[in-house]
């Protein structure tokens, strides 16, 4: 089987990522690149289906060059190829472009199957893989949290997840997309796969090779970003500021409407009347399982 | 008709489903700004009683897409008969819930109409022009990002459900029914469902947990953590750990939410005796819903959490359990 899985690097989401008030610009120095992790899932998916029929699989990234270093990352785990389309001329994209660009250069590759997370944790669209699919004509499956091969290679089952944890179990034909919602962590290098690693080339595109100009793929851009701000608070709940900031610190978050800790509503007193409430809460918010008799 | 601001009503086998009546909530406060008539969207088979209902939340239009092919959904009959409804009716807006059917649906829509999507959004404001200022937490949610789609028609956004409330805006005196049947001869169905099942949520890893009750220090002994499962059985979930915890060996190491273990992202994260020191609260501060039980009205945990329950949860938790029983007869 040949598999395509496209990854995306992105600054971490635990990193120390914040929104400067003051300067009006969102701060990421000291910040470390990651591979999507959802993307990672995708590409242990793909690995898992290479040990057991065969096959290649290539990573795909759009990006600019320290993309290369999650490329290499990819190939130390068990990837054959990778290829890097590089934005240099463009700078950021949004989901639209990047499934569209995806999508021209795969359509010059062969595959079986095209694995990717179903959402980037850095901006959470989860468009690209209709992208891809749409651009393409293929089959896809959205929010797959399991990935078996179904007697014959040109046959896949997935289980897609649903409301309150149930699975729907699918059949499909493939070719197809997949986009990864959960599985199992992406396998560590072994040293051996490190090292052959290191002789891959990473093949690199450019929009020019993929016969797109800048402005064509910037007209492709149908969201733009008004601005960054400050987190907003939830709806619910009061304001209550972290107390390790400044008096200061505290007005101005409030003056803004952002807030870096969540309010809580309290609930306190005596057990069996704060249980009853607490079950409520439970319930307004969905979270009681109605006992199947 | 001035610009139609669309949102999709859900329905579960013919039921109409809460999420409608939130979007519905979302749309009017909107629309009361700029006076965009509000209009509900829903797809299925006999439809006639949903109509009701979204009229009292504000719809003054219901397309209803109703065809036995649109039963149970299924993305490209949805596609097409949506595409099909929009390229008619030409909404400025269409609201989906960031729900497992929106987040399936709305990219297909947008990918195929070649239009914008913002996902997640938990606020939005609309300007004098017509244009939809969508915002969402990114990069982890220490930011928030407000997008625009100045020129693509509709502007596809998916509103995190969480942040919805049914709210009571005047209601049109009457809903006006546009009954529209969809041409889906021809139309490739790519996939076919063969089954469902529900995974025992215990056995499943951390990562993957929809609800976790958590316990730490708090809990005491190995033997109250049976407290916490039986809590986890009645939500549909499974038991984690804090590190405390796991020093104590109440737990296994596979168990573990923190820094040196899973992180997590549950629909539901309940913290039972977990003081939440910043190791732990790495592990789990995406959690959807946070519920904190500590003795301590001082725990770092109250600062995450969505419901700050302070007591001692070896009182309180069987009274839970009980109240959750009690609530099912």
């Amino acid at each position: 089987m040949e598999i395509i899985v496209c990854v995306k690097q992105i600054l971490d989401p635990y990193g120390m990522v914040y929104y400067d008030h003051q300067a009006s610009e969102v701060k990421k120095e000291g910040v470390a690149s990651v591979i999507n992790p959802s993307d990672e899932l995708a590409l242990e998916y793909a690995l898992k289906l290479k040990d057991s029929t065969g096959g290649k699989v290539i990573v795909i990234c759009l990006g600019s060059s320290n993309a290369e270093e999650s490329l290499r990352y990819c190939l130390s785990v068990g990837a054959d190829k990778a290829i890097l389309i590089s934005t240099q001329d463009i700078g950021a994209l949004e989901a639209y472009t990047t499934g569209r660009l995806l999508a021209k250069a795969i359509s010059h590759l062969h595959y079986d199957l095209i694995l990717c997370g179903l959402q980037a944790a850095d901006d959470n669209t989860g468009l690209v893989w209709a992208v891809i699919a749409e651009e393409l004509g293929l089959a896809a499956v959205g929010g797959v949290r399991e990935v078996l091969t179904a007697g014959g290679e040109r046959r896949l089952v997935v289980h897609r997840g649903e409301e309150g944890g149930e699975r729907s179990i699918l059949e499909l034909d493939l070719p197809a997309v997949l986009a990864i919602e959960s599985g199992l962590k992406l396998r560590y290098p072994a040293l051996r796969s490190r090292l052959a690693a290191q002789k891959i080339a990473i093949e690199k595109l450019s929009l020019d090779s993929l016969q797109v100009s800048p402005e064509e793929a910037k007209s492709w851009s149908n969201v733009k970003l008004a601005r960054f701000s400050l987190p907003k608070p939830k709806r619910r709940g009061l304001l209550i500021p972290d107390e390790s900031l400044s008096a200061f610190e505290r007005i101005q978050l409030l003056m803004t409407g952002g807030i870096t800790t969540k309010g809580a509503s309290k609930l306190s007193g005596e057990p069996n009347e704060v249980a009853v409430k607490l079950a409520e809460i439970l319930k307004e918010n969905d979270l009681v399982k109605t006992i199947k008799k | 008709m001035g610009a139609e601001i669309w949102i999709l009503a859900e329905q579960k086998e013919g039921k109409l489903q809460d999420i409608s009546l939130k979007l519905l909530s979302e749309a009017s406060r909107i629309a009361a700004k700029l006076g965009g008539e509000v209009c509900a969207v829903i797809a299925g088979e006999n439809l006639a009683s949903a109509v009701e209902p979204l009229r009292e939340y504000g719809s003054s239009r219901v397309y209803l897409l109703d065809a036995p092919r649109l039963k149970d959904y299924c993305p490209e009959y949805y596609v097409s008969a949506i595409s099909q409804l929009i390229k008619e009716f030409k909404p400025e807006v269409f609201i989906f819930g960031a729900t497992i059917l929106g987040r399936d649906l709305a990219p297909r829509l947008a990918a195929k109409l070649g239009v914008g999507l913002v996902s997640n959004c938990t606020h939005l404001e609309m300007d004098q022009e017509g244009v939809l200022y969508q915002s969402k937490p990114v990069y982890g949610g220490k930011v928030s990002g407000t997008f625009i789609c100045p020129q693509s028609r509709p502007q596809i956004v998916t509103l995190a459900p969480e942040n919805l409330e049914k709210r009571h805006f005047p209601q049109p005196k009457k809903a006006e029914v546009i009954t529209f049947k969809p041409k889906l001869e021809g139309v490739r169905v790519t996939y076919q469902v063969t089954g469902s099942i529900s995974p025992d949520p215990r056995s499943l890893p951390l990562e993957q947990a929809e609800v976790i009750v958590s316990g730490g220090r708090g809990v005491g002994s190995k033997e109250n953590f049976k407290l916490l499962e039986s809590l986890a059985g009645r939500l549909g979930g499974t038991i984690a750990c804090s590190r405390m915890a796991l020093d104590e060996e109440w737990l296994s190491r596979d168990r573990l939410v923190g820094s040196t273990g899973s992180f997590v992202s549950p629909r539901a994260y309940i913290a039972c005796g977990i003081s939440g020191a910043s190791q732990h609260l790495m592990g789990m501060r995406d959690s959807g819903f946070i519920v904190a039980i500590n003795k301590d009205p001082k725990a770092s945990i109250f600062n995450v959490s969505d419901v700050a329950v302070v007591g001692d949860l070896l009182e309180i938790i069987p009274r839970l359990i009980t109240a959750l029983r009690t609530s099912d007869e």
